[in-house]
């Protein structure tokens, strides 16, 4: 492990946290989507998370089985619970008894996601810092 | 006098340290990286048994080939929560902290030390 295999485990951890927060952005802003284009109102979708062994070059000579692990949006599913049936007869979408199927999308539970999904996005900006201070340091031996 | 001497046991005690420092950094910035990883076991390396290890001679190499072998490494026991990992975040943060430290310590140890050594080569014979 060198330090810029350090960078580059917490730089996987960034974008995969940045992908989770695009993906609540799109869950909160088709909060009301009651058609998309594969027709049905919108579906929630989720990210799953996935460790991903990095491998750099001191790994790949020693053969350790055991690496360091960084990690990846393995997929994005979709959340299958019900959507939500909201009364309203008016609506174009309604079916004959005059509901509206909604999305499962709950804006508490996005909300949530949003600062979890921060919180570890800070989590890893903190690590590189860490990362870059040891590698400055080291940096003033033999000055 | 053998230039050995001037380069004594501590240095190499020091880059010991540095060394380990820098392979734990690296499992726990990997267990943050791995924070929201469903099944993910954190992972950490116990700097002092590894250093006393690697300065027995017995063994530098932190990893085991195999996992059933008994190393310094160790996994938390804890089961994985469903859908989530294993990391506790506060627990990781102040690993990273303490690890940056200790080897910002190591690191000023060595830059003191050569500090003495260049003092005595240029004051000594004034």
């Amino acid at each position: 492990m060198d330090f810029l295999t350090a960078l580059h485990i917490s730089t996987t951890g960034l974008s995969a946290q940045r992908i989770r927060m695009n993906i609540v952005s799109t869950n909160l802003a088709n909060v009301s989507t009651t058609r998309t284009p594969t027709g049905g109102p919108y579906r929630r979708k989720l990210v799953v998370m996935e460790a991903v062994p990095i491998e750099d070059f001191e790994s790949i000579l020693r053969s350790q089985s055991e690496s360091l692990l960084g990690v990846r949006v393995g997929e994005i599913v979709e959340d299958s619970t019900s959507f939500k049936q909201i009364y309203s007869p008016g609506h174009p979408h309604a079916d004959k008894a005059g509901y509206v199927s909604m999305p499962n999308v709950d804006v508490m539970t996005e909300m949530a996601d949003i600062l979890i999904a921060r919180r570890s996005y800070e989590a890893n900006v903190t690590a590189i810092g860490a990362t870059k201070a040891m590698a400055l340091k080291a940096l003033e031996i033999g000055r | 006098m053998p230039i050995k001497s001037l380069f004594g046991k501590t240095f190499h005690a020091i880059e010991t340290s540095l060394d380990i420092a820098k392979e734990r950094h690296g499992l726990i910035i990997s267990n943050i990286a791995n924070l929201d990883t469903p099944g993910y076991r954190a992972k950490d390396i116990d700097f002092r048994d590894a250093l006393k290890d690697a300065l027995k001679g017995t063994s530098i190499d932190l990893f085991r080939t195999n996992p059933r072998h008994v190393g310094s490494m160790t996994s938390y026991p804890e089961p994985p929560l469903s859908g989530t990992g294993s990391v506790d975040i506060d627990k990781e943060m102040s690993k990273l902290a303490e690890n940056n430290l200790r080897y910002r310590a190591s690191v000023e140890v060595i830059l003191r030390k050569l500090s003495k050594l260049k003092f005595a080569i240029m004051e000594g014979g004034r």
